[in-house]
């Protein structure tokens, strides 16, 4: 009886662990921490999309 | 029911890991110490579950994931050096097919640490490797805790969920060490946890409750180690706290509690051998042991390879009546005699050497980020982490886990956690010097999340 109860609490708080690490994880600017420009661009631009002919191109103008 | 609750967790990993690649090398500290494929009998046992795992962590990695990699600093160095001499020492072992089975896992456990600053980079991540690292040993902590608080423990009983397999945590020695030293975390985590939803009450028990059991599971195992990490735990611990009055007063009230429901004579004899060592055949052997290891490196400076002591010859004098006897093959039982019987003294000294670095990188954390309000639970992380790692230190004089997973996550967390500091303060710097790198910060960096 322990022992199974002991599974599904720690089983289950690794599985909540992981979700919400993984959204945690989402919610962070990930490509501003060494990114590249490129990148960053992108990434705000999909957070926050502007009009389509604004979008980052694949090699973008300095 | 277990059989599919503990699969679907496994395969959780694989689903959440496609979109957060981090999640794999989760999923292989999971692996790692939880050992799913001995607590279940189902279809887990049927699939190389560790090796799937591996290929995940490391190919996400470097498909998806190479962002703002560890500077490779000394620690990486040492670590990755110290993989390769216990490599090279192979080449002249004593028993070279036992030495090669325990360099097949001891070779991934030290890997693997170079590999967890690559992967663990921000806050978020950090402390879900923590928690997951956690909650899969307190698989063997919670139900050790709970039958002692219950019933009593009792010397060599193994209350864990691994039954018949000697693997990872089911040592008793090792297990009341791991559980000493996961305390400070857990005391951090009850105050600075992102990922345990911010409920006061509900977050302050159930990390108390992990606590006691923690305690309790140390204690339950009737090791003598628990009694040396417990002093080596408390002291830091005290000497940080701000008031060290009520600390004190805490302590004592926890520990008289403790030890009244947890304990029995039969504990208070086991433990009064500390003091008569020489009369006690199982600390007597060590001590043997301890004086063979430092004749064999006398003759073999290299050290004598993986699992060198299998040739290893004692005599036990007579002791309390009972006649004497000769032992072969005894185990080293010492962290620290274990590197150097197997890796000789360059071994050792690497060994130490990494050791002290991560002590050493956790206080510079502490040194760093004392004063800085937006960082101060990367202070009070590395103070828990350096507590920690002392303990396990402390307690490894009497555990032979050079190579234990175990050992090697809380030698790598310092280094995480530096490199996070690290990037912190590089990014810092740019801003400072007005960087016009288009690729600067946009954002609050390094996981800096509220």
């Amino acid at each position: 009886m322990i022992d199974t109860l002991t599974i599904l609490y720690t089983s289950g708080m690794v599985l909540l662990v992981l979700i919400k690490a993984a959204q945690l994880d989402r919610q962070m600017p990930w490509f501003a921490q060494g990114g590249t420009a490129k990148k960053t661009a992108r990434y705000n631009w999909r957070r926050n999309p502007g009009p389509a002919d604004e979008r980052p191109t694949e090699n973008p103008t300095p | 029911m277990r059989n599919l609750f503990v699969a679907l967790v496994y395969f959780s990993f694989f689903i959440v890991g496609a979109s957060a690649p981090f999640i794999f090398a989760l999923g292989y500290v999971w692996v790692d110490t939880f050992y799913p494929q001995y607590v279940t009998d189902g279809l887990l046992t049927q699939i190389p579950i560790s090796f799937l795992m591996a290929i995940a962590a490391i190919g996400g990695y470097f498909l998806a994931d190479r962002r703002s990699p560890p500077k490779f600093n000394l620690s990486l160095k040492l670590i990755l050096l110290f993989a390769v001499w216990t490599t090279i020492t192979l080449s002249w072992a004593v028993v070279p097919a036992d030495a090669w089975f325990k360099w097949g896992w001891a070779f991934k456990s030290v890997l693997f640490a170079v590999f967890i600053p690559y992967v663990f980079r921000t806050r978020v991540q950090i402390e879900a490797f923590i928690l997951v690292f956690y909650f899969s040993c307190a698989a063997t902590f919670i139900p050790t805790g709970l039958k002692t608080l219950m019933n009593g423990g009792g010397y060599g009983m193994n209350l864990g969920l691994i039954q018949g397999h000697n693997v990872g945590l089911s040592e008793s020695s090792f297990q009341a060490a791991a559980a000493i030293a996961f305390i400070p975390i857990l005391v951090y985590l009850r105050e600075y946890s992102l990922i345990i939803p911010p409920l006061k009450t509900p977050r302050l028990m159930m990390f108390a409750g992990l606590i006691v059991a923690d305690l309790a599971c140390s204690l339950g195992t009737f090791a003598r180690t628990a009694i040396i990490g417990v002093i080596i735990l408390v002291i830091p611990m005290w000497l940080q706290s701000r008031r060290k009055i009520l600390f004190a007063l805490l302590a004592a009230v926890a520990g008289v509690g403790i030890l009244t429901v947890a304990t029995s004579p039969a504990w208070e004899n086991r433990i009064s051998t500390i003091g008569t060592y020489n009369k006690d055949s199982s600390a007597y052997t060590r001590i043997l042991m301890w004086m063979w290891t430092l004749k064999f490196v006398g003759e073999h400076p290299l050290g004598g390879g993986f699992n060198s002591h299998e040739i290893s010859v004692i005599e036990m004098p007579s002791l309390n009546g009972e006649p004497g006897y000769v032992e072969k093959g005894r185990a080293f039982h010492n962290m620290y005699f274990e590197v150097l019987g197997e890796h000789g003294f360059p071994g050792l000294a690497i060994f130490l050497l990494i050791l002290f670095r991560s002590l050493m990188l956790a206080t510079q954390v502490v040194r760093r980020t004392r004063n800085r309000p937006d960082l101060v639970w990367a202070c009070n992380l590395g103070k828990a982490l350096r507590t920690s790692l002392m303990v396990m230190m402390a307690c490894a004089n009497f555990i032979g886990i050079g190579f234990q997973p175990v050992l090697w996550y809380f030698i790598a967390l310092p280094i995480c956690l530096r490199e996070y500091v690290r990037r912190v303060e590089r990014d810092e710097l740019a801003v400072k010097h007005g960087a016009t790198d288009p690729a600067a910060p946009l954002a609050p960096l390094a996981g800096s999340l509220p």
